[in-house]
């Protein structure tokens, strides 16, 4: 009964964990530019997604190490640092992408400025971080996520046609070109952020799992993500259907804001105020709890959102610098959007240095006995990660150029 | 055992399963017609940067005069004080507390008495 609750509390985490700034924002463009054509992308993100996060869990179930606990043993500082920095530096745009969609929710809800309601949210996030649990926040965060499903909702009822399933295959666009690479790769980067496994093995520790998890960790990952990924789907054929027939290019969140008022009438607009406001807060506080894991991890202090903020003093004062950087961003007035296009493809790029060396920990046997990865588990990753990192390089310079 | 392989970079943990840092260094003992023995181990950013380069390790050691909590340091814990070695993390007889590898943990935690809810 205990595991069942576990299981049912862990795939809400993950449907309502799922959407955020990144993912409804590509998916949105996606499906405005482009139709139903890059909805293979979000299938391909969210299988790898399913692979990357069943593997933290597992690593942490077996052998009690974090990923990056386990990548500076093996790796040494080195090469430890590389990743480190990379992926601090990504996730700290993120960060402010994030904070900037929060703020943005409010602007839309009430008119005032979205650089406005920077100082009063990243308050409360800090707020949340200082005084909760690891638990409250993270299933309480995911519970209110549950109003994404609303996107799900809309799309079924717009009645999409036959063809969306066909764009399941990938296939090579009909126009732009680099425009079209360009999504791809920022929805791949969106999905496979690598906050989201760090913060997977962190929860994991934080949770006490033992190898009696690893079957609910498969079913988690598998249905929290996949049921996730099918929310980000749900973006795009809601875009694809209301935006693509007008020719509409969606470059603000108050566009977006549109997506299902055809669907859901007077409902439409205040459900995605909502959606969006928490999404983006929800996962405000995981990349910010995660940049302290890194960092607390990596130099090995005391760390864990279980524990007062005095007794991991180091580790709450990474995540309320943190937070600080990245609202920084945001009250400068860089465009959220913007922001959130600009760190997706970045996440894009650097995914092989993220995935890479935590893919060649989870063969080796003395972190993992007899649970080293299966050899589909290692195709799945190595093909997603190089293909998009590569696609990433020669879409991001065109699309720059491009406008 | 292996030192590079299974003792830097490791986990360190107090007498009282405390965090308290990674294996940055490890000090060896060099000793007349005997191998070599593992004296000390070294944790520590001014150590952590003088391992990634010289240049970097010199940068932190000029930084490091300028006292105060958050400089780096490095600091020795003598090989006596390891009690055992387990699940590639080492267990120590001492309190982190009594040492300086809780200089900047004590200064922060201290500072944040005057936050409400650092105790929750």
């Amino acid at each position: 009964m205990k595991k069942i609750l576990e299981i049912g509390l862990g795939v809400v985490t993950g449907i309502g964990g799922f959407l955020e700034a990144g993912s409804l924002a590509t998916a949105a463009q996606a499906g405005a530019e482009f139709g139903y054509q890059l909805l293979w992308a979000i299938a391909l993100g969210t299988l790898c997604v399913i692979v990357l996060v069943e593997m933290s869990g597992r690593l942490a179930a077996v052998s009690h190490h974090t990923v990056v606990d386990a990548v500076r043993e093996r790796f040494g500082i080195h090469a430890f640092m590389v990743p480190l920095i990379t992926v601090l530096l990504v996730s700290l745009i993120t960060l402010g992408a994030e904070l900037g969609g929060v703020c943005m929710a409010l602007q839309l809800a009430t008119g005032i400025a979205f650089q406005r309601w920077a100082v009063p949210v990243v308050v409360v996030a800090w707020g949340l971080l200082w005084r909760g649990s690891f638990g409250l926040i993270e299933q309480g965060v995911s519970l209110l996520g549950l109003v994404t499903v609303s996107f799900l909702v809309a799309a079924i009822r717009q009645h999409p046609s036959a063809p969306a399933v066909a764009a399941l295959v990938p296939r090579l666009p009909d126009h732009e070109p680099a425009r079209y690479g360009f999504l791809a790769v920022s929805i791949l980067g969106a999905s496979l952020t690598p906050y989201v496994f760090y913060f997977y093995s962190s929860g994991a520790i934080e949770d006490r799992w033992t190898r009696g998890h690893l079957w609910i960790n498969r079913v988690v990952a598998t249905m929290g993500m996949g049921f996730g990924g099918l929310l980000s789907a749900a973006v795009l054929v809601l875009a694809a259907l209301v935006f693509h027939p007008r020719g509409v290019r969606v470059d603000s969140y108050a566009q977006i804001g549109r997506l299902m008022t055809e669907a859901l009438g007077d409902w439409g607009f205040p459900l995605f105020v909502l959606s969006l406001g928490i999404a983006c807060f929800g996962a405000a506080l995981e990349i910010s709890l995660t940049i302290a894991y890194m960092i607390a991890q990596g130099f090995g202090w005391n760390w864990g959102e279980n524990v007062k903020p005095r007794d991991a003093a180091r580790f709450s004062a990474v995540y309320t610098l943190a937070l600080v950087l990245a609202t920084a961003l945001v009250v400068i007035g860089v465009d959220p959007l913007r922001l959130t296009n600009i760190s997706m493809a970045l996440t894009a790029v650097t995914l092989p240095v993220a995935a890479l060396p935590f893919l060649v920990l989870m063969n080796d046997r003395h972190y993992l006995g007899p649970h080293v990865n299966g050899r589909l588990a290692n195709v799945v990753v190595v093909l997603v990660v190089v293909l998009a990192a590569i696609v990433a390089v020669v879409a991001l310079p065109l699309q720059l150029m491009g406008g | 055992m292996r030192l590079v392989h299974d003792l830097l970079d490791i986990q360190i943990l107090d007498a009282r399963r405390r965090r308290a840092g990674k294996v940055d260094d490890i000090l060896l003992e060099i000793r007349a017609g005997r191998p070599p023995r593992v004296a000390a181990i070294e944790i520590g950013a001014l150590t952590l940067a003088r391992r990634l380069h010289p240049w970097l390790g010199s940068l932190a050691a000029r930084w490091a005069q300028r006292a105060g909590p958050a400089a780096p340091h490095a600091v020795r814990i003598p090989w006596t004080a390891v009690r055992r070695i387990e699940r590639r993390q080492i267990h120590l007889r001492i309190q982190a507390t009594a040492t300086p590898l809780w200089s900047l943990e004590g200064w922060l935690a201290k500072l944040y008495t005057h936050i409400p809810g650092s105790g929750r």
